[in-house]
């Protein structure tokens, strides 16, 4: 495996040889579940992996080789059965500050009965703030995905790619240091896929966040990463690391791009 | 919405009657008729006719006693029917969050449905005597199997994910029950309150005809007692009207604002 703090980074002031805490630090990480009537499901295998500050990371794999699992176990929502995994330095048992993790599930999993702003408040009703308060940064939110103006539209009243939209203010409304993304944009149609690529590239640059995107897409996965992690299933393994180092904004027409993207799809 | 469109074929002869206000005043015209014509020649304590009931209904409203009649009976009902509601919601969320709970109670369920009312009355006058509290017995007994079958089966098609997600932003549970159980049981406790209303307000007349001494239920059998039909008429139209006015001005427009986020998309 690449040792990832040696990787030059031209964008990423965070490559410093300072041994600054990782955002996120996976060793020896396991999972695996018990099935009924069948041996254990192995998921995940000593799984050791570094995220820096400001990085985009994508985990790249087949379907069923762990990587909502990963997500999972990174969002504390699942527990791995050996090793540890450490968010801002903090075991994810003992980390405090969860409203800094933001997740972005698969489906846009918006409330059906509320509207596109309660949906995106909703991320702020675990906390303490007055209602105006929720409000104000639930429309910002909005007004950062380029929804303003549909705040009070019900999610079925909007598009697909105007539903992730929320789904994506609604996880950015807390502005977490962390972002968790699992496939999110994989129903959108390409055209409104790239828009978001974009959109969240620009959100991710401005904040310095650090992002860890699960995709079976290798040509998304070069489009938005600074580090492709391959995964390879049953049990879920770490193959390879890859850097990617090409400028920004990629896009699969150009010829580098292309040229990585048809190597990677080699070795996935 | 849809019965326009599935309507829409026989519309061209409807279209005569004037629409839809015009076609229910006809039906009512209708019934009238109907019945003035069924009473004529019967004797007046058997079937009185609309006039004759109409006359008594004024002089049934003008009574003293009339709207403290309805008054009590309308309290006894709402109390009974909250109570269910409060016991019914809290009682399916339980059963419908934790599976093993809810299979090992859900016989007492099937076996509570199959009681009558008219036996929870003859319980209650046993337990409770000529009291308030019969009535209300009797109205919680028939509402609440009603809420909580409803409740019960909504907690269970709760979305998984969207409890998953209110967890991935560390919600306590009492806040997951606020603002994801509550609001996604909403339709089902609101079709089963509804139906559990009406039954109530029915089985509480039975309920005060052996259990109370006032309300609607106990001043019908006391007309009927003395052969006052058009009294006992008189009575049963109000209970309609009332039931109408309750549907019409209080449980649709609340539903449709309730559920203002269910309506199709206006393209």
């Amino acid at each position: 495996m690449t040792d990832l703090s040696l990787i030059p980074h031209l964008h990423r002031p965070s490559s410093d040889r300072q041994p600054a805490p990782a955002a996120i630090s996976l060793r020896q990480v396991s999972k695996r579940f018990e099935r009924r009537n069948d041996a254990p499901l192995h998921v995940l295998d000593a799984i050791d992996l570094d995220i820096p500050h400001g990085h985009v990371v994508a985990v790249l794999g087949a379907s069923g080789c762990g990587k909502s699992t990963l997500l999972n176990l990174i969002a504390g929502l699942a527990h791995p059965d050996t090793g540890s995994i450490l968010v801002e330095g903090a075991s994810t048992a003992a980390y405090a500050d969860w409203r800094a993790v933001g997740y972005l599930f698969q489906d846009d999993r918006l409330l059906p009965w509320r509207t596109a702003r309660d949906n995106v408040c909703f991320g702020l009703e675990a906390g303490r703030l007055p209602r105006a308060e929720r409000h104000a940064r639930a429309r910002a939110a909005l007004e950062a995905v380029g929804l303003s103006g549909f705040g009070s539209a019900y999610p079925h009243e909007l598009s697909g790619g105007m539903r992730s939209r929320v789904a994506l203010a609604r996880s950015l409304v807390n502005e977490p240091r962390i972002l968790l993304l699992d496939e999110p944009f994989s129903k959108l149609d390409p055209g409104t896929r790239a828009q978001m690529h974009a959109e969240l590239l620009e959100i991710q640059a401005s904040r310095g966040m650090t992002v860890v995107f699960v995709t079976h897409d290798v040509e998304e996965a070069v489009v938005l990463a600074d580090q492709v992690v391959i995964l390879q299933p049953r049990p879920g393994r770490i193959r390879e690391v890859a850097p990617v180092t090409l400028a920004r904004p990629r896009a699969p027409s150009q010829p580098e791009v292309a040229e990585l993207i048809r190597q990677l799809r080699v070795r996935v | 919405m849809n019965q326009t469109t599935i309507s829409a074929g026989r519309a061209s002869a409807w279209r005569v009657l004037g629409g839809n206000a015009g076609r229910r005043l006809l039906l009512v015209a209708l019934l009238l008729a109907a019945w003035a014509f069924a009473a004529r020649g019967v004797p007046a304590y058997i079937l009185p006719g609309p006039a004759r009931v109409a006359d008594a209904l004024g002089r049934l409203v003008a009574s003293e006693t009339f709207w403290r009649d309805l008054g009590v009976t309308f309290w006894r009902v709402i109390a009974g029917f909250s109570l269910a509601a409060v016991v019914g919601t809290a009682l399916g969320l339980l059963f419908g969050s934790r599976r093993k709970l809810g299979e090992f109670f859900e016989p007492v369920l099937a076996v509570t449905n199959t009681i009558s009312s008219a036996i929870w009355a003859i319980f209650a006058i046993i337990w409770f005597g000529i009291s308030n509290a019969t009535t209300i017995f009797v109205v919680f007994m028939t509402a609440l199997p009603l809420i909580l079958t409803n409740v019960w089966q909504g907690a269970r098609s709760v979305r998984p994910d969207l409890v998953e997600l209110a967890r991935s932003f560390r919600m306590s549970p009492l806040r997951v029950l606020r603002k994801i159980y509550l609001p996604s049981i909403l339709p089902d406790f609101f079709s089963g309150a509804r139906l559990a209303f009406g039954f109530g307000w029915r089985v509480s007349l039975v309920a005060e005809t052996i259990g109370a001494s006032n309300g609607v239920g106990y001043r019908l059998r006391q007309a009927a007692d003395l052969v006052q039909t058009d009294q006992v008429f008189a009575w049963t139209i109000t209970l309609v009207g009332l039931m109408v006015l309750i549907e019409f001005c209080v449980l649709k427009p609340l539903e449709s604002h309730l559920f203002r986020w269910r309506r199709a998309p206006a393209d």
